[in-house]
Formats: structure tokens, C-alpha cells, sequence
């Protein structure tokens, strides 16, 4: 690889100027696109988005819109004004334009990692002479290890009586 | 003595264990530098805490049952329980909030002997790379105090280079140890994932978010890290069941043949010229030492930016879940239900860069969104992760710059939360991948702000790292220089 070519798209120019933001993502990757289409349910995964229906440009990020945000506000128990909101909607949308690079990669057969002890597995000696689970992730035994501790626990809660967390009533 | 505060933790110990200095009189010293709070560096101290530890230190001392750095101060990030002083993660929503109990690292270092300063500012829930994101004031940099100390760890990073603490605890989940590290001018690193205990830190991005210390040298580093590491089995599902180690036993090795990897992904046209020419010395003196360096690729070093802000946020809209008003922390006054609780004490209580990252998480994990953003995230972080084990086969060792710049003014990239994200981009893949990563300071750029370099080793080579970086610290003295107006 050419020194200088990856890092030329992410140059500090401007407001983030980064030429795969219009989602057509050059070099290998986009190679690898055009020769393997993606399955289906990448395509499917679009739907919901944007009034545009998904087409021969499903590569494009389809742009968040204000329904959204409160979809994701009200999912997220915050709550936005207007002028947030609003900045909120653009400042997202900015995000996922140097998402699309990554949505263009081909990744079919790829085992997810959701954590780096499952990269770790097999390939350190130490740890393998060590333990031979030493790189698993553990569950402990179902027995009771700490000590109750109720006071301690409860002198940063907002609102106790008698023991117990004060919510706003539920039931009517 | 007045020159206590210069003194480097592996001194510090010397001293104290040979009486020249009490723990009373070190303690004393670093106290009165943090009083006035300069740089805005620490968010709680509690100087009758510190004097009972440090004369705590001196009675065993006395007796001969001092431990390895007993009496040696020493500061934390906010994002560290402790009993003994609030922790607030730079945090509103928790704000005075005590811990019942102390984080595994804060009781390991405890036990070792060393006398708690304080809590260091740090940006909300670590989530920042400028220091600016702190509910409680932007940190300033000890070489200019117009400019951002670096993130998330800016307290951490500030106090050390402004002498006003030896050392501090750091977390670094995308390069939060790192980045602060190079833009103050001291050392700091990150061990590989599941080496320190993640039991009492704040949780942001549970896959990712590792302990480590900052301090001056490589060689207090390697001190500090041998007391926090070690199996914590039983409260960490995430802690490796790997022997405690001696990170120091190494570092005298000479460098003879060391095989330094250099990709060209970190030497871009992003990577500015003072960065670049520090880098390409420093990298010359590893040479001159012994060393060969040998090219490599990380060829989706780019892809590590959306691929990491992905997960990390993922993982912190599930994390932060649990601030909702109820069990500790900020409820907000006026609220018709239930629900209306949750959604104002939250609102008023997060910042806009949490806020964000939380609408980011819950979109990417959304049904018809998880397999295009979240799970696709996934597969190209063990791509990422696979990209280095073939690195690794051709070198021990990867060397780079940490960031692409030096620091910049405060308020410079605060509008833009990209902008913070993009300069990133050489801490996140070590992250992603799991593997240790260390910054070292190898001299200054154009304005005179410090340049830090990047080691990245394989898993569980913490000590190689240490190594090389303390050899170079022998031939060099970008580490021992100090800002000025720092007396």
C-alpha cells in the first residue's frame, strides 16, 4: 500500500471533509463489494429509515429524519428541544456518513468478536501452560458473596424510606 | 527538600523505605501543590484522608511491614469507586456520590502501600479525547494552558505533568490513557484487556474499557502496573486468570534485535509534519540501540473510527442504562410519573457528547439496524484484531504515533464531536483488538507541546513494551523535562 493513502481521506479539513462520506468508499474494500453482493438481510436492514426505497443506491446512507430522533429519544428516556433536536438530527446524520465506509466491507463468513478474550483464546502459550481456561470468559458460583450491606448501598439513592427505593407511583 | 515533587515514584519508594522522607512529609508536599486546584485537574480531595493513610505508611514503615510502594502518593481517575471520596465520572447525574466499596485497582494499589491524593477530572463517563466533556471543567494542559490536555484521562495526564501528583490511574477504552499521555509529556499504558480489573470502574464500554498507569517513566510505570494487575476471578467475568507479573524484570534488556513493526497506515498525509519528524527520530535513537525496523500493514487502520464508534456506544447506551434516578445518583425535582422521572433526570443530568453516544447505541442496536451496523461492527473488529496477529508475525513489537497532532486550543473541536473522533484514529485499533499499547514522550512539536509515541505489543507483552521504552528512556530525556511555569 501506498504510504499516505489511508490517511489521506481523514485530513482535517474544514468541517470534516472525508471523501468517503458520499458512500462510495474507493480501493479494496469497494472492490470486494461490487464481486460479492451483500446478503439479503443487509439490504432489508434499510427499510424503515427514510421514504427512499431501497434501490440500486442502498449504499448511500439513508439520512436520519426528525422521527427518528424521538424514536431514539423516547428507546433512550431522554428528551430533546426543538434547537437540540435539530442539532442532534444533524450531527448523527454527519456520524453515520463515515459509518458507510465500514457498511461497504466485505464480511461474509466473518465470526463476530463481541470481545477480545474470544481473540485472545489459543494464541498465548503463557496462558495455555498457565490455566487452560484462562481465557475464557467465567460465570462464578450462584452463592451469596457479599455481605448485606443495605445501608451502605442506600445512603446515595435519591428518595429511601423504610429500606426501600421511593419511585413515583405506578399503579393506580 | 525541595525538589520532593520532581521526584519520580521509583525514588519516592527508595526514600521512603530508607526513612530519608516520611510518608507525612511527601503527602504534605503534594497537597499543598494541589491546593487552588491548578489546571483543574482534581474533582475531590480530602486532605485528613490522606494525612491518616500516609501516617498509616510511616507506622509500617517503622515496624518493617511496608509494601512495595508504601508511602508513595498517588491520584485516581474520577472513574474509579472509592469509598473515601466522591466519584462522579465527570458526571451530573453523580454528583456527591459516595461507593460503598473500592474498585479492585484502587484496593490493589492501596494494599501495595501507596497513599491516596485524590480524584482526578476526566471527561463524563470517559467519553472525550479532549477533557472538554467534563461536567465539572475543562482540564488544561500544564505546557499551555490554552490548550486541551488530551481524553478522557486529562486529569490523570495534567497532575502528573504538572507535578501535582507522582502518578495516577488512568482508563483508556479508545485511547484514554494514550492520548493524554503523548499531549502532556509523561508515560502511560494500557494492558492488554482483562489484565487490571474492571470491578468499581464506571462502566462506558465494557469490552473495551482497561486500567492502567501514568506517570513520568517508563520504569514507574512498570511499578505501578505490577500492583494493580492480577486475577480478580471472583467480581470481574472479564478478568484473566493470568499469574501476577513483574513488569519490571525486563527492563534492562538491551534492544539487540528487536524487530520494531512500522505501518505505513499511521504515516499518512494526516499525520502532521512535527509529529512525523519526532516519531521518525525517535525511531532512528530505537536503531541506534539495536533495533531493526521492519514495515507492516494495518490495512484497516481507518476502519477502526466507525467500527469503534460503533461498539463503544452500543455498549454505553446499555451501560447507562442504569442512571435512571432511582438507586443512586441525581433524580430530577419536578416529574408527573414515572417515566417522566427517568426521562428529565436523565436529560438534565448527561451532557451532549453521553447524550449522543446513547442515541447512537440504541440506533445501532435497533431491530433492522443490528446486522448492518452493530453485528457488521463486530466482524470487522476481529478482522482488525486479525490484521495485527499477522503483524505480529513478522515483528514483536508495532511503533507509531498516538495521535495525529499535538494538542490543540481548548474549544477548538468542542462544536464538532467528529473532529474529536477522527483523531482517534491510532489508539483505536490496539483498542478494538484488546492488545497492550504504552506512550512514551519523544520530544515536542512546532508550538512546543509534547509528541508522544506509540508501542503496541502482542497479548500479554506488557513487559516488552516496558522494556523498549525504558531503554529509550536511558538514552533520553524528553520524559524528564517539565512545562514551564511547573516549579
Amino acid at each position: 500500500m501506498q504510504r499516505g493513502r489511508m490517511l489521506h481521506r481523514l485530513c482535517f479539513v474544514g468541517n470534516w471533509l472525508i471523501s468517503g462520506a458520499n458512500g462510495r468508499v474507493k480501493g479494496r474494500a469497494s472492490q470486494r463489494r461490487d464481486n460479492n453482493p451483500l446478503p439479503p438481510k443487509f439490504r432489508l436492514a434499510h427499510g424503515g429509515t427514510s421514504s427512499k426505497p431501497p434501490g440500486k443506491d442502498r449504499f448511500f446512507h439513508m439520512s436520519l429524519t426528525s422521527h427518528d430522533i424521538d424514536r431514539l429519544a423516547q428507546l433512550s428516556r431522554l428528551q430533546f428541544e426543538a434547537p437540540a433536536a435539530e442539532r442532534m438530527l444533524g450531527q448523527l446524520n454527519g456520524f453515520f456518513e463515515i459509518v458507510e465506509q465500514m457498511r461497504a466491507v466485505d464480511t461474509q463468513g466473518v465470526v463476530p468478536m463481541a470481545h477480545p478474550v474470544d481473540a485472545m483464546q489459543g494464541l498465548s502459550q503463557a496462558i495455555a501452560d498457565a490455566d487452560a481456561h484462562g481465557m475464557t470468559l467465567r460465570l462464578r458460583e450462584d452463592v451469596v458473596s457479599e455481605p448485606n450491606q443495605r445501608e451502605a448501598n442506600q445512603r446515595s439513592a435519591p428518595a429511601v424510606e423504610s429500606g426501600l427505593f421511593l419511585v413515583p407511583k405506578v399503579i393506580e | 527538600m525541595a525538589d520532593l515533587h520532581n521526584k519520580s515514584v521509583a525514588q519516592l519508594a527508595a526514600m521512603l523505605k530508607h526513612k530519608e522522607v516520611s510518608a507525612v512529609e511527601v503527602a504534605t508536599r503534594f497537597l499543598a501543590r494541589i491546593g487552588g486546584n491548578p489546571h483543574t485537574a482534581f474533582l475531590d480531595v480530602n486532605s485528613e484522608v490522606t494525612l491518616a493513610q500516609a501516617r498509616a505508611s510511616d507506622e509500617k514503615i517503622a515496624v518493617g511491614t511496608a509494601g512495595p510502594l508504601e508511602g508513595v502518593p498517588i491520584a485516581h481517575k474520577d472513574i474509579f469507586v472509592t469509598k473515601d471520596f466522591a466519584t462522579t465520572a465527570g458526571s451530573k447525574i453523580l454528583q456527591d456520590y459516595r461507593s460503598p466499596f473500592d474498585a479492585t485497582v484502587v484496593m490493589r494499589l492501596r494494599d501495595a502501600g501507596m497513599v491516596t491524593l485524590g480524584k482526578l477530572n476526566c471527561d463524563e463517563f470517559a467519553m472525550g479525547s479532549a477533557n472538554e466533556n467534563s461536567a465539572y471543567g475543562a482540564v488544561t494542559n500544564p505546557w499551555d494552558t490554552t490548550r486541551i490536555p488530551g481524553g478522557s484521562s486529562g486529569g490523570s495526564a495534567a497532575a502528573v505533568a504538572a507535578r501535582l501528583t507522582p502518578a495516577a490511574t488512568g482508563t483508556d477504552t479508545g485511547g484514554s490513557i494514550r492520548q493524554p499521555a503523548a499531549f502532556c509529556g509523561i508515560t502511560g499504558i494500557k494492558p492488554t484487556y482483562g489484565r487490571a480489573s474492571r470491578y468499581g470502574m464506571v462502566a462506558f464500554a465494557s469490552s473495551l474499557d482497561q486500567a492502567g498507569p501514568m506517570a513520568r517513566s517508563a520504569e514507574d510505570c512498570a511499578l505501578l502496573l505490577s500492583a494493580m494487575c492480577g486475577p480478580d476471578l471472583d467480581r470481574d467475568s472479564t478478568s484473566l486468570n493470568v499469574a501476577k507479573e513483574d513488569f519490571s524484570r525486563t527492563l534492562m534488556l538491551p534492544l539487540q534485535g528487536l524487530r520494531v513493526g512500522v505501518a505505513n497506515e499511521f504515516f499518512g498525509e494526516g499525520l502532521a509534519d512535527d509529529v512525523r519528524s519526532a516519531i521518525d527520530t525517535a525511531l532512528k535513537q530505537l536503531q541506534a540501540q539495536g533495533a531493526k525496523l521492519v514495515p507492516i500493514a494495518l490495512p484497516r487502520t481507518e476502519l477502526s473510527i466507525p467500527v469503534y464508534y460503533i461498539i463503544a456506544p452500543a455498549e454505553a447506551s446499555s451501560n447507562l442504562s442504569r442512571f435512571d434516578g432511582v438507586k443512586f445518583g441525581h433524580r430530577a425535582k419536578d416529574f408527573s410519573d414515572l417515566a417522566s422521572m427517568y426521562e428529565k433526570t436523565r436529560s438534565e443530568a448527561f451532557g451532549d457528547e453521553v447524550k449522543r453516544r446513547i442515541m447512537i447505541g440504541a440506533y445501532v442496536l435497533s431491530h433492522g439496524y443490528y446486522d448492518a451496523y452493530y453485528l457488521q461492527a463486530q466482524k470487522i473488529r476481529r478482522m482488525i484484531a486479525d490484521d495485527f496477529q499477522q503483524a505480529f508475525d513478522q515483528c514483536d513489537m508495532i511503533a507509531g504515533p498516538v495521535a495525529p497532532t499535538t494538542a490543540w486550543k481548548l474549544g477548538d473541536k468542542s462544536d464538532d464531536p467528529l473532529a474529536n473522533y477522527l483523531a482517534d484514529i491510532f489508539t483505536l485499533p490496539a483498542s478494538l483488538a484488546g492488545l497492550p499499547g504504552m506512550s512514551l514522550p519523544v520530544g515536542f512539536g512546532e508550538s512546543g507541546m509534547p509528541v508522544g509515541m506509540q508501542l503496541i505489543g502482542n497479548y500479554l507483552q506488557e513487559t516488552k513494551l516496558l522494556n523498549v521504552a525504558h531503554q529509550y528512556q536511558l538514552h533520553t530525556d524528553h520524559h524528564l523535562k517539565t512545562p514551564g511555569g511547573v516549579a
